[in-house]
């Protein structure tokens, strides 16, 4: 039994299970054969990195506990830290799996103005991570105003912040005003940062009759200026739209004064394989095709905001912390001893 | 030490055997790795030719779903095409899709599950009276390029979505993060 406790407490069994942990994780984050290499959340909080670097730091734990002692006072300080190294040890494996299993993460898209109510449906498709029993955060806040700054051509974000209101229905001046950053901040329990930057266009489906068919904001990629991206409603039609705005938009802004402004969106419409529209309406502007016209009107803003918790991220930084302090302390005083006396 | 040094070469290749035979598609993947997708390119090219042999009859027939089966693509593709034809349909037409000419000017694996098709392609079309088989009002050339998203589901590959260009528009480039 000893013989066996030696082996697996053996340099071979560190370095074997250290190589194998970033075998793991190059694998799942790079995947050199993977076209969807996983992002790093992914990683840290898949099974085969748990498992191996739970193995890895379980081996460490014992290898930091059957190292060879002094005597005396040395004893005694080196137990100290050698019990700290290990405390700390086990409270990363104790977060790594916390994570595992209760991490959220997911992004939602907010237009200005509008209402986020925390629910599950609210967040975009393909951007929910849930641990194996995560909840949905509870939270709710209104999104009032994007702020953003661009380079000199237009086509790259500078800065980018949203002023939030919590919770969402409050009057004006009451609640909580919440600045959002591209840097993540605490709020609660979870992290929140904004991302992207898009338009909302408001449009407006009449029939010939003027009789409006349908109205809604419509969140596009439409940043940097120039990119192409579409929507879809009850027609057969699909929307193809670009947006080139001059100066800064102003929510409030009116239709006029977006038009004087320069703004232009570059609409293309097509049925199928018919191209039934393809030009320039400005904000507001009516655009009339086949038997019903669309209106765009000026539109907001939108950014993506990533809304993660993951209550295992504090105590592994918390034990990795204690885990190398103990290890400076305690090899500040004593000389690492190996197997066989060798020093 | 000596022991020990087998260690990383034995950790390697132990990681290169588990993504190989783990994870789903490990070995397509290296296939696909190593010939740079370019075996993919014949069975794009047919798939597409054959998405549009399908389009074309659907309309011509008012909609008859003979072949819906073999037309590749997703359902949502496949409701958004008969939708249209429907509407015509109730109005007492059928739209007739006259292909002129069909030129495939780049198709490219992005993955052995991912690809995009560019065409060129020239369509009369006009409606038919249902009843009379009377040419209606409204016949135009359709000069039009079209990028064509596909995916491959079991080893077949189905059209999950299309942009639609005009013949003057400059196609963007992929945006390949979106896909």
């Amino acid at each position: 039994m000893s013989r066996i406790f030696q082996l697996w407490a053996s340099n071979t069994a560190v370095v074997f299970s250290g190589l194998y942990l970033l075998c793991v994780l190059g694998m799942e984050r790079y995947g050199f054969l993977s076209f969807r290499p996983a992002i790093f959340p992914e990683v840290i909080h898949s099974k085969g990195v748990a498992v191996s670097a739970t193995v890895f730091l379980s081996v460490l734990m014992v290898r930091l506990l059957v190292w060879p002692s002094g005597k005396g006072a040395r004893l005694a300080h080196e137990t100290l830290w050698r019990g700290v190294s290990v405390v700390g040890v086990f409270v990363v494996i104790v977060g790594l799996w916390l994570g595992r299993v209760a991490y959220f993460e997911g992004t939602v898209r907010l237009t200005e103005g509008q209402d986020f109510r925390g629910t599950e449906e609210e967040y975009m498709q393909g951007s929910l991570r849930k641990g194996t029993s995560a909840s949905v955060p509870e939270m709710g806040f209104l999104l009032r105003t994007i702020t953003a700054g661009f380079s000199s051509d237009g086509n790259h974000l500078d800065t980018l912040s949203a002023e939030t209101q919590w919770p969402s229905r409050q009057a004006e001046g009451e609640g909580k005003k919440v600045k959002l950053g591209r840097l993540p901040s605490l709020h609660g329990r979870v992290w929140l940062h904004v991302e992207s930057l898009g338009y909302s266009p408001y449009y407006r489906l009449e029939d010939e009759e003027g009789r409006v068919l349908d109205e809604a904001f419509v969140a596009l990629a439409l940043f940097p200026p120039g990119s192409e991206d579409y929507f879809r409603l009850l027609l057969p039609h699909t929307f193809y739209l670009r947006f080139n705005p001059s100066g800064d938009l102003v929510p409030e802004e009116t239709a006029e004064e977006e038009a004087a402004s320069g703004a232009v969106y570059h609409l293309r419409i097509a049925r199928n394989k018919d191209i039934v529209f393809n030009g320039t309406a400005v904000p507001g502007e009516k655009v009339v095709f086949e038997n019903g016209s669309i209106t765009l009107e000026p539109p907001r803003k939108w950014v993506s905001i990533r809304v993660v918790r993951d209550p295992g991220l504090l105590l592994m930084i918390a034990g990795l912390g204690l885990g190398l302090l103990g290890f400076v302390m305690g090899r500040g005083s004593t000389p690492i001893t190996l197997k066989g006396g060798e020093q | 030490m000596k022991q020990g040094f087998w260690i990383g070469p034995l950790s390697l290749l132990l990681a290169v055997l588990t993504q190989l035979t783990l994870q789903p598609g490990g070995l397509e993947a290296l296939r696909f790795r190593l010939s740079g997708g370019e075996p993919y390119r014949p069975a794009l090219e047919a798939t597409i030719l054959q998405f549009n042999r399908n389009y074309a009859t659907f309309f011509d027939t008012g909609g008859l779903t003979i072949g819906l089966s073999e037309f590749p693509a997703t359902d949502l593709v496949k409701r958004r095409i008969f939708h249209d034809i429907n509407i015509w349909r109730a109005a007492g037409l059928w739209l007739i899709h006259d292909k002129q000419a069909l030129e495939i000017t780049e198709a490219v694996a992005l993955s052995p599950e991912r690809a995009i098709v560019d065409t060129r392609e020239f369509w009369q079309i006009w409606p038919k009276n249902a009843e009379t088989g009377t040419k209606g009002r409204g016949s135009k050339s359709a000069k039009i390029k079209t990028r064509y998203f596909l995916y491959r589901d079991e080893g077949t590959w189905k059209v999950w979505d299309y942009i639609v260009y005009d013949e003057s528009d400059v196609m963007p480039p992929v945006e390949r993060e979106r896909l």
